[in-house]
């Protein structure tokens, strides 16, 4: 029986689709968008909330900036591992974890193309699949 | 309509004193905090009778504890309060009481910074921020994706950062009041333990003990209490801003730019001018990347400038002269306030085997989670 997909950050992509997504806030004052998504206000505009619409963006961009980590307080994954800043093509500028560099080092690989993919981070106690949102360097393209 | 320092009545440093930045230990936060207060009391010629208000710089302690502190002084029942501004505690404990002065609301005024590190509570979890990364970022990985990026647009290599270290150890060696008191060379810092990108644990500033203080007074107040005018240095400006959204660089570097020219404009002093400046160097690549900020350096030039000796004691302008936070150390509220004593002493010309020669303009820069930047001008006339 075919068990279902479970975001481990809800509130941060949905899982609805097959393609990954981002859980975003778009202004509609004045058309800034923000994740992680954004409540209380706009701190483009100073918009109230009810400016503030829940949008969904796609996952992609190009990498800032991205750094191997070997000392972390995380609990849910192994160092060293690489975390990228990223300026996502919908505007926010975002961090998170790459799967990997294809080979490249951490400054080699600023400023190319990345897009985000599900990372199985294992079945919950249902059998659900848990996935979260991770990043790859887009194949053969630079910007 | 809105004033800044400069159109209100002089005010100066006339008294700092500390008590060594160390590791965490037994010794309570009181204990350090009366240990710098008295050195400055000392360096002033000051009674605690004189001093009619205090503000505290403190941000990992405990709630309230300045009375428990000042009471050792003798209980005058002075206006007190604590100052939290995450790393930046100290420097706008100082500001306000810059501000107090300056204002004509009282002639002698103190601002200390004293911590232990014992309580961090990060805001974004307590407003239920989420994120993608969340806990596997620390702040030195924000800071080692600001280096990689510093590396992406000028070319710079690992080494450019590390001779950041080398430099501020040689100097926090030459200083008694350093948590870290051994020069390393560019090897010890290239093969210290690798932390985040290109950052060694060398690389990373320490978070111990300490306290700092600074008394400031009005010119009335020099003259009236007999103080010695020829050791007061006057604070020429002193400028705070919050971080807004910046979109086109590192929001550190945005925030370090606009607060200084804010700073180095009510000061009328061009950063040319600047003789010695004590930095937020947390992290390596800040130094580098603020020196450009601030207009010392031209974008791009501050790694070469720094291998030439620019920024050494002696060169162009001494940059950390007491070690900065990556070798002085940072123990949060403190680190602002030990900045003014460090500033102070330089342009009296008391910094001993220290000093930078023909120091007479000094700026001291801090920022704090948030973010927030705070930026103080003070000089000898
Ligand atoms: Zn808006």
């Amino acid at each position: 029986m075919p068990q279902a997909r479970i975001s481990a950050h809800p509130t941060l992509h949905g899982t609805d689709r097959n393609e990954p997504a981002l859980r975003a806030t778009r202004c509609t004052a004045c058309e800034s968008t923000f994740f992680p998504p954004l409540r209380l206000g706009c701190e483009a505009c100073g918009a109230s909330d009810a400016a503030l619409l829940p949008v969904e963006i796609a996952p992609r961009g190009v990498l800032r900036s991205a750094a191997t980590v070997h000392v972390h307080a995380g609990d849910d994954i192994e160092a060293p591992f690489v975390v990228g800043e990223i300026e996502l093509d919908e505007g926010p500028r975002i961090r998170g974890i790459l799967e990997d560099l294809s080979g490249l080092g951490d400054v080699e690989a600023i400023g190319r193309s990345v897009e985000g993919v599900w990372h199985r981070c294992g079945p919950d106690p249902e059998g659900n699949e848990v996935v979260d949102l991770r990043f790859r360097l887009c194949e053969g393209a630079t910007s | 309509m809105s004033v800044s320092l400069s159109d209100l009545r002089r005010v100066s440093v006339v008294g700092v004193g500390l008590h060594p930045y160390q590791r965490p230990s037994a010794t309570p936060y009181t204990e350090l905090g009366v240990h710098a207060i008295r050195a400055a009391l000392r360096d002033a010629g000051l009674p605690w009778s004189a001093v009619e208000s205090a503000y505290t710089g403190t941000a990992t302690t405990a709630m309230g504890l300045s009375r428990l502190m000042y009471r050792h002084l003798g209980g005058s029942g002075i206006p007190m309060a604590q100052v939290e501004n995450a790393s930046a505690s100290g420097s706008t404990a100082f500001r306000h009481a810059c501000h107090e002065v300056a204002s004509g609301l009282v002639d002698v005024a103190i601002a200390v910074g004293v911590d232990k590190p014992l309580v961090f509570r990060p805001p974004r979890s307590a407003a239920g921020v989420v994120d993608l990364v969340g806990s596997r970022v620390a702040p030195f990985t924000a800071f080692a994706l600001m280096a990689n990026r510093y590396m992406y647009e000028h070319g710079a290599t690992a080494a450019d950062f590390a001779r950041v270290a080398v430099k501020n150890s040689r100097n926090g060696a030459l200083n008694p009041n350093a948590q870290r008191r051994t020069p390393r060379s560019l090897e010890d810092v290239l093969s210290a333990t690798p932390i985040s990108g290109p950052l060694t644990r060398l690389q990373c500033c320490p978070i111990g003990e300490g306290a700092a203080a600074a008394i400031v007074a009005s010119d009335d107040a020099i003259e009236r209490l007999g103080l010695d005018a020829s050791r007061s240095v006057r604070v020429l400006a002193s400028a705070s801003r919050s971080e807004r959204m910046h979109r086109a660089e590192d929001v550190d570097t945005a925030l370090t730019r606009e607060t200084t020219r804010v700073a180095l404009e009510e000061a009328g002093v061009t950063p040319r001018q600047l003789d010695v400046v004590e930095l937020h160097d947390a992290f390596t690549v800040e130094e580098l990347c603020y020196v450009e900020a601030i207009g010392i350096s031209p974008p791009g030039a501050a790694p070469r400038q720094l291998a030439e000796g620019e920024l050494d004691i002696g060169g162009r302008v001494a940059v950390s002269a007491s070690g900065g936070l990556l070798a002085m150390g940072h123990p949060i509220g403190p680190t602002g306030v030990g900045q003014i004593c460090e500033v102070t002493t330089q342009l009296r010309g008391e910094a001993g085997e220290r000093q930078h020669p023909g120091a007479r303009v000094g700026l001291a820069h801090m920022v704090g989670v948030g973010s927030v930047c705070l930026v103080h001008v003070l000089a000898r006339e």
